[in-house]
C-alpha cells in the first residue's frame, strides 16, 4: 500500500451529470489506492476550450486560473479525468506563468472577486497520476480480475496527442495492458472524435467523425473502446445512435475498466446507466 | 495584452454569436457549468451512492457570482452581446 496521496479533483461539467457511474468507478478505484480526492469547492466549468476560449481569452484565462486559485488555497495540486479540463487549466496556467503581462491581468481582474493567482500549482491529468505517482507495479497489486478475454480499442483524443512530450498515448497503452486485456489497434485511431466540428457541422462530426471511428474499431474486432475523456466518450456513443449503427460498440471509461479489473461489480458503481448496455463485456469478462 | 503575439491566427469575434454556441455561453454564466442538473439526474446519483447535487458550481451560489463578475469585467458580455441584466442575448 503507497503512502496517502492527496489531489484537488476537478471533474468537470460532464463526467457528473452524465457519467456518474465514471465518478463512481473513479471514487472507488483512488479509494481502493489510497488516494484522497479532496473536492474542490466552488470549482466551474474549466471553462470549455471550443466556445469559452473562442469567445474571449481574457475571460476562458481567467475563469481557469480562478479555478486553479481553489486548488492552491488548497495547497494540493490538480487532478483530471477530461482531456478538454487538462487542456484548458494546463494552457491557462501555462500562459499565466509564463507571461508577466498575462499574469498581471489575471490577478487584477481575480482581486475584484477578492482571489489571488501565486502560480504555485501543478495540473495532473488522470493518467499522469496513475502512471507516474502511483506506478503500474502498484495498480496490479489491486487487480484481482483479468480482464483477459476482452478486446479493447484505445481512443487518447486530441488533447493527449498533442501533448508529444507527456507521452500519454504510451502510458495509457500500458494502463491497459496491465488490466490483461487483448489491446485492438485500429485504423482511425488518431481521428478526432468529431466534438470541435459539431458546433459546425453536426451531421459531418457524428457520421464522418465518431460512426467512422467506432465502425473502425468494430472491423478491427474490438469488444468496447476505451477513453479518458467524458467529451469523446459521449460524442463516441451518441455518433452510433444518429448513424443508426445497429451494433453498438460500448464505450467505456478507463477507470471503469480499472474497477472491474479491482473487482468490482458493475453494480458498485452504476454501469448499468450506460446508454449502450456494457452487459456483453461483461459476458466476455466472466467467460 | 495583446493577443495577437500569442495568437497571431487567431480571427476576430464576430457577431451574431453562433446559436449554436448560446446555450453553452449563457449556461456558464448562469450556473458556472455547461450542462444544468436535472432532477432525474440527481437521483440517479444517489442511486448508486453519489451526492444528488455534485460539489463544485452546482451548490455553490458564490462562485456563480464570481463567473458573472469576471463575464462583465472582462468584457465579454459586450463582445458577446449578452444582456447581463436579462441573462440572454440581445435581439
Amino acid at each position: 500500500m503507497i503512502n496517502e496521496k492527496k489531489y484537488a479533483i476537478f471533474w468537470g461539467c460532464t463526467i457528473p451529470i452524465m457519467q456518474p457511474y465514471v465518478e463512481k468507478a473513479t471514487r472507488l478505484v483512488f479509494e481502493k489506492m489510497n488516494v484522497k480526492l479532496i473536492e474542490m469547492a466552488g470549482a466551474t466549468c474549466c471553462p470549455e476550450p471550443e466556445i469559452s476560449r473562442m469567445s474571449d481569452l481574457k475571460y476562458w484565462r481567467t475563469i481557469a486560473i480562478r479555478n486553479l486559485t481553489i486548488a492552491e488555497e488548497m495547497n494540493l495540486e490538480v487532478l483530471t479525468l477530461c482531456n478538454g479540463c487538462y487542456d484548458v487549466l494546463s494552457e491557462a496556467l501555462k500562459e499565466t506563468k509564463s507571461n508577466i503581462e498575462i499574469f498581471n491581468e489575471v490577478n487584477n481582474f481575480l482581486s475584484k472577486i477578492g482571489r489571488n493567482f501565486k502560480g504555485e500549482i501543478k495540473v495532473k491529468h488522470a493518467i499522469e497520476v496513475l502512471y507516474d505517482d502511483i506506478g503500474l507495479e502498484e495498480i496490479k497489486k489491486h487487480l484481482v480480475k483479468p480482464l483477459k478475454n476482452l478486446n479493447v480499442a484505445i481512443f487518447n483524443g486530441c488533447r493527449l496527442l498533442k501533448e508529444e512530450g507527456k507521452k500519454f498515448p504510451k502510458k495509457f497503452r500500458e494502463l491497459v495492458e496491465i488490466l490483461n486485456a487483448k489491446i485492438i489497434d485500429y485504423e482511425y485511431d488518431k481521428m478526432c472524435c468529431g466534438l470541435p466540428l459539431l458546433y459546425s457541422n453536426q451531421e459531418m462530426a457524428f457520421k464522418d467523425r465518431g460512426a467512422v471511428k467506432i465502425k473502425s474499431a468494430k472491423n478491427a474486432g474490438a469488444d468496447v473502446l476505451t477513453v479518458f475523456c467524458p467529451a469523446c466518450f459521449n460524442i463516441l456513443e451518441k455518433s452510433q445512435f444518429v448513424a443508426n449503427i445497429e451494433e453498438k460498440l460500448p464505450i467505456m471509461n478507463y477507470m471503469e475498466l480499472l474497477c472491474l479489473a479491482m473487482g468490482f461489480s458493475i453494480d458498485d458503481f452504476g454501469a448499468f446507466l450506460h446508454r449502450i448496455p456494457i452487459d456483453s463485456i461483461m459476458e466476455k469478462i466472466e467467460g | 495584452m495583446n493577443e495577437e503575439k500569442i495568437y497571431p491566427l487567431r480571427k476576430p469575434y464576430k457577431n451574431p454569436t453562433p446559436e449554436v454556441a448560446k446555450p453553452l455561453i449563457k449556461n456558464v454564466f448562469k450556473t458556472g457549468h455547461v450542462y444544468l442538473l436535472e432532477d432525474f439526474v440527481s437521483s440517479d446519483r444517489e442511486m448508486i451512492g453519489l451526492e444528488g447535487i455534485p460539489k463544485a458550481a452546482f451548490d455553490n451560489k458564490k462562485s456563480i457570482e464570481e463567473i458573472k463578475k469576471i463575464f462583465e469585467l472582462t468584457e465579454t458580455h459586450k463582445k458577446t452581446k449578452f444582456d447581463i441584466r436579462k441573462e440572454e442575448f440581445e435581439g
